[in-house]
């Protein structure tokens, strides 16, 4: 019997995510002959079920759910939202019922008799209007009578589809772990007989490698699910945050259909609904508001799921107000999360980043709905936990959007197997864009920088984090290990900034089989998981971004940007690409338009001619305490003196730091900062630029402040 | 009545119950895991499946991870496995649930915190733990 009652629950559960569905949307297409039909077999069915396992509170509540639904199948009650509440609100109390009995085996003691009244005034109240533009019914008219109907009323059931399976997901989980066996198994095979020479052995484990991954390929299908599965109650949530706070919305969902492995879609339901909510509660504005701002009074919040090379993209759109850049940026400094100097460098995607910050909250008013946004950091490291990212983009004033980038599969992934200070770790290939070999070759392109150990790849500098040491496993005896011997790095991108990661070996490429370790082993917090080799060891997948964080300490982008400035908002990318550039133009003392990337802007000065001396062939300025050299952007080297004895008083500057030497760029007149995506002309390069660029309609030659403060420090 | 399996820890014998044991392992390789806390040996494989290595002398003993080959009690937990490490490995015994004796107070720290309660068999008293008990000597509070 207990199985039965299984059955039922389940059942009951998908009906009623099915029945909310068809409420809400018969909400805005009140005459809808499906919706009402399915509406009614769904609770239909709930009912005639609870009789069997004596469920009379189920039994009742159900029944007079279904008696309104009745007359409003049959077109004597019209599905207004006075109507509908009452409806959803039984509907959701029958829930908890049904939720109640899948835990504890039996019915919660309660009583509805005035939900159940409230469902009765209904029937009597409002029963009057006929739908007029209701079309001819085609099925024989019913009468409706209030008292409960004959239990051999039958209404056809859908019918089963006839190619389909239902199967126990203990089952499906089963046959995971026992393919996840053969993959480490062929693992095992395939390195042990790699070097063998037979060549029947070598057919048979190729097939045996063919075999093992279409395998595992058809059970990781099984467990492919459409992601619209975990959907049915958006819908809902949008409703009820439109209808408390006076605001009419739309939720379009697109690309429900594209499928995902089952347990990535239950871990990113939390964070697509908080989302939702989000751009439902803080997003959208009010219907006059929305009109006084050019906008139709229905706000829209489109859901779209599709598939892309290897990862499933989610995005969230809607065209509500927006993030107020500016207010975020305020309010992180009133937390004390960033200070005003590195605010006012900031780009607007950095500050919009600034929203997964634990503890920021710009929301005016503390809603019932959302709270106090305190999710957006919960929705970032729940998605990035089971390997995915998020991406935040918005205009003011237009709208915002959330994209969320999630891998296939969790149960195998590509991984690098290295060697840290004489032991074994797996490191997964998502994120990994590049591999660099350090010998004596290349041995100078590491260095230190103010106590910091980086790595200079062609025109970067990304920070060189030592596994080695953050794991705890360098040589205790020798403190540091040997300078010279040759290692590895993995340049790592997930992030969003580029990191160096140094490993003493990389042995293999491998699909590793990742399984999830216990629960005190997820709480250190530095493991993806585990895996088990084809020898049988056990090695442990190391979480790159979360070992960052424990070397750089946390907020590792601000960190490592603001020492070793590496974002995409650089100019330091590779001419001939299109880029989004922050640049502050000029125009220099030879008369030309330049300019120089605002991001190793530190600051715009007017140094009075009183404040400048020489210094044998340098010119200093002294300014806020700080001694600057001065250069002319052309030629960096050259004695500006002569620039400077026109009889002019003061002169401006353009202060540029990368965090370790600072230097004062001597300029005619400071135009402006420009932020455009554009192409930046490979040309003729000349020394001490990067390139022309096209920004606002003109040529601007950008200057290599790299260069020049490499050059300063170097003197 | 229920029956329990001895066992010894830093001198001490104990007593798990042994429904909440599947079976007892020879010393067996463990994966040491880089930060991982006290009382977590590490990592060992158990026919494929990968147990939590739990060192109950470093929880309740001296420090170190003690015997260098302790013996595996392995114990399922929901759907974790774990493996706790001990010296030794004793007999079953039975106790009907009223004869077991009550936790003194005085019982110095993690001791207290794991005991359920305590059995006299000739002239030892063992102390009585659960799986559920000795994983409450991880939480903080």
């Amino acid at each position: 019997m207990d199985e039965y009652l299984g059955d039922f629950i389940t059942e009951s559960l998908a009906a009623l995510g099915r029945l909310d569905s068809d409420l809400v949307a018969l909400e805005s297409d009140p005459t809808h002959r499906e919706l009402l039909n399915s509406a009614f077999r769904a609770i239909h069915s709930i009912k005639g079920t609870c009789g069997m396992f004596g469920l009379v509170r189920l039994e009742k509540l159900s029944h007079a759910v279904e008696d309104v639904l009745v007359r409003l199948r049959d077109g004597n009650l019209v599905a207004e939202p006075g109507v509908m509440q009452p409806i959803l609100t039984a509907v959701d109390e029958v829930r908890t019922i049904v939720v109640t009995l899948q835990s504890t085996r039996r019915e919660p003691p309660g009583d509805d008799s005035m939900m159940i009244t409230g469902l009765r005034a209904l029937l009597d109240g409002s029963a009057v209007e006929p739908i007029t533009a209701m079309a001819p019914e085609s099925a024989p008219s019913r009468t409706v009578s209030a008292s409960p109907r004959p239990s051999g009323a039958i209404e056809s059931r859908e019918a089963p589809v006839d190619h389909e399976l239902r199967v126990k997901l203990e089952l499906l989980d089963r046959l995971m772990n026992l393919i996840s066996e053969l993959v480490i198994l062929r693992n095992g095979m395939l390195r042990e007989l790699a070097s063998e020479s037979d060549t029947e052995k070598q057919v048979a484990i190729q097939q045996l490698n063919r075999l093992t991954h279409g395998l595992q390929e058809a059970i990781m299908k099984t467990r492919m699910q459409p992601i619209g599965n975990s959907w049915g109650r958006l819908q809902r949530v949008v409703r009820d945050v439109a209808h408390a706070a006076g605001k009419q919305i739309r939720l379009e969902i697109s690309g429900k259909e594209t499928e995902i492995d089952r347990q990535i879609m239950l871990a990113v339901q939390d964070p697509v609904t908080h989302c939702i909510r989000n751009s439902a509660d803080h997003g959208i504005e009010r219907p006059d508001e929305r009109v006084a701002a050019g906008k139709p009074p229905l706000g829209t919040i489109q859901l779209e799921a599709r598939s892309e090379a290897g990862k499933i993209v989610v995005q969230i759109r809607d065209d509500g107000k927006g993030i107020d850049a500016s207010a975020v940026k305020r309010k992180a400094i009133e937390r004390g999360l960033i200070d005003e100097v590195f605010a006012a460098r900031m780009s607007e995607s950095e500050t919009l980043d600034l929203i997964f910050a634990p503890g920021l909250s710009t929301a005016a008013r503390i809603t019932e709905t959302s709270g106090r946004g305190v999710g957006m950091d919960v929705v970032k490291s729940n998605v990035e936990q089971i390997g995915g990212s998020i991406r935040l983009s918005s205009t003011l004033g237009r709208g915002t959007q959330i994209e969320l980038h999630l891998p296939l599969t969790l149960a195998v992934i590509p991984a690098f197997i290295v060697g840290i200070g004489g032991r074994t770790f797996a490191v997964p290939q998502a994120g990994v864009s590049e591999l660099v070999r350090v010998d004596e070759r290349n041995r100078g392109n590491v260095k230190t920088l103010r106590g910091a150990s980086v790595l200079e790849l062609r025109d970067k500098v990304l920070p060189l984090i030592d596994l080695a040491e953050v794991l705890g496993l360098s040589d205790a005896k020798s403190g540091t290990r040997e300078t010279n011997s040759d290692f590895h790095v993995i340049i790592s991108e997930a992030s969003g900034v580029p990191l160096g990661f140094r490993v003493d070996e990389i042995h293999d490429s491998q699909e590793i089989v990742v399984k999830r370790p216990g629960r005190l082993v997820s709480e250190i917090g530095l493991y993806v998981g585990i895996t088990l080799m084809g020898d049988g060891s056990v090695v442990m997948i190391l979480d790159l971004l979360r070992l960052a964080e424990k070397s750089l300490g946390a907020g590792i982008k601000d960190r490592a940007k603001e020492a070793f400035s590496t974002s995409s908002s650089g100019i330091e990318e590779p001419a001939g690409e299109t880029h989004v550039l922050r640049v502050l133009t000029f125009r220099s003392i030879s008369g030309a338009l330049r300019g120089v990337s605002a991001e190793l802007v530190n600051r715009l000065k007017v140094l009075p001619v009183e404040t400048i001396e020489r210094n044998g062939s340098q010119v200093f300025a002294m300014d806020q305490g700080e001694l600057l050299r001065l250069v002319l952007p052309e030629s960096p080297d050259l004695d500006p003196g002569p620039a400077l004895q026109d009889g002019t008083t003061a002169f401006p500057a353009v202060v540029v730091s990368d965090g370790a030497t600072t230097v004062a760029i001597l300029v005619a007149e400071i135009k402006d900062i420009v932020e455009e995506r554009t192409v930046m002309s490979a040309g003729a390069r000349k020394t001490g630029s990067l390139g022309v660029a096209r920004l606002r309609d003109a040529a601007v030659d950008l200057l290599d402040a790299r260069e020049i403060l490499r050059r300063a420090e170097a003197a | 009545m229920t029956e329990y399996i001895s066992f010894s820890v830093a001198g001490q014998l104990m007593g798990i119950p042994v429904l909440d044991v599947r079976e007892v392992l020879n010393p067996q390789p463990v994966l040491e895991i880089p930060h991982s806390m006290s009382g977590l040996a590490g990592l060992i494989n158990v026919r494929g499946q990968i147990a939590t290595a739990i060192s109950l002398r470093q929880l309740l003993g001296s420090p170190g991870t003690g015997i260098e080959e302790p013996m595996n009690v392995i114990v399922p937990w929901g759907d974790e496995l774990l493996s706790f490490l001990v010296d030794s490995v004793g007999d079953v015994f039975s106790v009907p649930e009223d004869r077991i004796l009550p936790v003194p107070g005085n019982l110095d720290g993690m001791w207290l915190k794991c005991a359920n309660g305590i059995h006299r068999i000739g002239d030892a008293l063992l102390v009585i733990v659960s799986a559920g008990s000795i994983l409450t000597l991880f939480e903080t509070a």
